[in-house]
């Protein structure tokens, strides 16, 4: 089935990720290949609701994504037992991952890799760099990935019957809108039971060596076809934290979008996060623990966003994958041919 | 930290007292700390009260572990979260400023109003974080690298708490109102505290003569406390946790 697929997307993608092999000597082991696809997590397509589980929001709000475009790619193996046998699969692409299917798509594909096992890296950079748009992605969403080197480009929508938007005063513009007579902190809050949430994110990212469970990477084995995934989770913009790992103690809170429309024109954009710090809304109080944050000092909420972007990069579902790790920091020389 | 802050709207900040509970400390073999660090490789336990206003360096206690690769930090503010408790453990050092984990003190001065204030921070996991984790850990923008090979002599964590200082607005915490009807009784007008009957002024001093601040719908206090859930105070708070990190320097000479 999923082979079958495979065949389906490489023929309308045209062309299939460029695999460079670098080897050092030779031996007597076999090789096998390695078909890598792209899966999105249920949230991206299904949306998020609201109640007490570990999933929901536990504000109430009710999140549902019109497209999620993510640049996702560039690939890189190294055999865990010798770093310097690498295997590379450059090709970066532009997809909405609202319309990953739910068997995930086939972009990527290594052959003739040495069997045994292989840390497994991958890359979620700017779409100005070479990217290629799949077809799930409108050209002029692209064009704008593209012009503006952006990692990601969200649009969604939350939604509550009560739902409101409270602003820091300091920075609202309410024109003729009347508050609604409730407060979060000092600030005036104003009704608003719908607000979209348009983001377009810078956030380059490398992600690995990936694990699952601890087990490093992905086993090849002579003359077979083993199947890797990456997996970008959706739900990490309203996570209260940065969890390394285990994310089942993080809660999902989405209020902090509803309350950066200054304008309350009922959409949220990158502008308002970039003009509103992190203090001044009322609601990042202590439920949130900003202390494992990819990047700081977190100036503004449009680097809040990014990155909790930088970090919703999996392996085979919810496997993990350090972020930003060894070969941006590792801090010797080093081959790389990337 | 003898001269002046620069805070946030150009208020100047003098600094008299800026205390943070340090430990433990754990250094980890992988380039993410956090719940990916189950072992640390070097590690210490204990916990100091680290003045952050001087710049000499003070020897605080050993790093144990073994020799090998870190790549990365944690380290937490004197609570230390355990995953089986709902509370972390309140350590000695942040026994020392009162279960908190930054004790600041010093005087804003807001359009020429000098605003004597304190705050408190405790930088900890609840029930609602990451139990279990310590609460700050390396990022991508920090570099982070070494061979643990026994050889180390000191490993120097410097923090620079006028960045986290300079986040903070100030300006709030002085005010210009006047009596009105239906307002509170006590406002204040700058460094003048007014007494009120509705829109009447029943009494007026300056709190400055005093020696005081004059506080909002309170009168003449000493100094301003930052309160938790007030703009300052989270700034405070997530300046500590996701502001300018603490430099790491191997082998330190005085």
């Amino acid at each position: 089935m999923n082979k079958q697929k495979s065949q389906n997307w490489k023929k309308s993608l045209g062309a299939l990720g460029v695999v460079t092999l670098f080897a050092t000597g030779c031996g007597p082991l076999g090789s096998g290949s390695l078909t890598v696809l792209l899966e999105t997590e249920d949230v991206i397509v299904d949306g998020l609701t609201p109640g007490d589980e570990a999933a929901n929001i536990k504000d109430g709000w009710t999140v549902e994504f019109n497209k999620y475009l993510a640049t996702i790619g560039d690939i890189d193996l190294h055999y865990s037992t010798d770093e310097g046998l690498e295997a590379e699969a450059g090709d970066v692409y532009v997809v909405d991952m609202t319309q990953v299917p739910a068997g995930g798509l086939s972009l990527w594909s290594f052959e003739n890799i040495t069997e045994g096992r292989w840390e497994f890296n991958y890359n979620t950079p700017g779409a100005g760099d070479g990217s290629t748009r799949h077809e799930s992605v409108e050209e002029a969403d692209y064009d704008d990935m593209v012009a503006n080197d952006w990692t990601y480009h969200i649009d969604g929508v939350l939604t509550k019957s009560d739902g409101e938007s409270c602003p820091p005063t300091d920075l609202a513009t309410p024109g003729d809108k009347t508050s609604n007579g409730n407060t979060s902190g000092d600030d005036a809050c104003y009704d608003a039971p719908s607000v979209r949430f348009v983001f377009g994110v810078a956030a380059e990212t490398r992600f690995g060596p990936c694990e699952v469970g601890g087990v490093p990477g992905v086993a090849i084995t002579a003359d077979n076809t083993q199947t890797s995934a990456l997996t970008l989770h959706g739900d990490h913009l309203f996570f209260n934290g940065f969890p390394e790992g285990d994310e089942g103690g993080v809660m999902r809170l989405a209020q902090w979008i509803a309350d950066c429309d200054l304008n309350l024109d009922g959409t949220v954009t990158n502008e308002e996060l970039k003009a509103i710090a992190p203090s001044q809304l009322p609601v990042i109080d202590d439920r949130y623990q900003l202390g494992g944050s990819p990047i700081t000092p977190l100036d503004d909420m449009y680097e809040y966003l990014s990155a909790q972007l930088k970090t919703q990069g999996h392996f085979q579902g919810e496997g993990e994958c350090p972020v930003d790790g060894v070969a941006h920091d590792h801090g010797h020389d080093h081959d790389h041919d990337h | 930290m003898a001269e002046p802050i620069g805070a946030v709207g150009d208020v100047s900040v003098v600094i008299d007292r800026a205390d943070l509970a340090f430990g433990p400390l754990y250094l980890c073999a992988g380039a993410t700390a956090g719940d990916l660090c189950d072992t640390a490789r070097l590690e210490w336990l204990d916990s100091v009260v680290v003045d952050t206003t001087r710049s000499e360096p003070v020897a605080v206690g050993e790093l144990s572990g073994v020799t090998g690769t870190v790549r990365s930090w944690m380290y937490d503010l004197g609570l230390s979260s355990q995953l089986t408790r709902e509370t972390p453990f309140v350590l000695d050092a942040a026994k020392e400023l009162g279960d908190a984990s930054f004790a600041l003190e010093g005087t804003a001065v807001v359009a020429g109003v000098d605003v004597p204030f304190q705050a408190f921070v405790p930088i900890q996991q609840t029930e609602d974080t990451e139990l279990g984790v310590p609460v700050i850990r390396k990022g991508s923008s920090d570099s982070f690298y070494r061979e643990i090979d026994g050889s180390e002599q000191s490993l120097l964590v410097r923090f620079d708490a006028s960045t986290w200082v300079a986040s903070v607005d100030f300006r709030s915490f002085v005010t210009n109102e006047t009596c009105t009807n239906e307002g509170p009784e006590v406002v204040c007008e700058g460094a003048v505290e007014h007494a009120c009957d509705n829109e009447t002024v029943l009494s007026s001093r300056d709190c400055a003569s005093l020696n005081q601040v004059c506080v909002a719908m309170v009168g003449c206090q000493d100094r301003v406390t930052i309160d938790e859930g007030s703009e300052a105070y989270r700034s405070l708070r997530n300046a500590l946790l996701s502001g300018t990190r603490p430099s790491f320097t191997w082998d330190y000479k005085q």
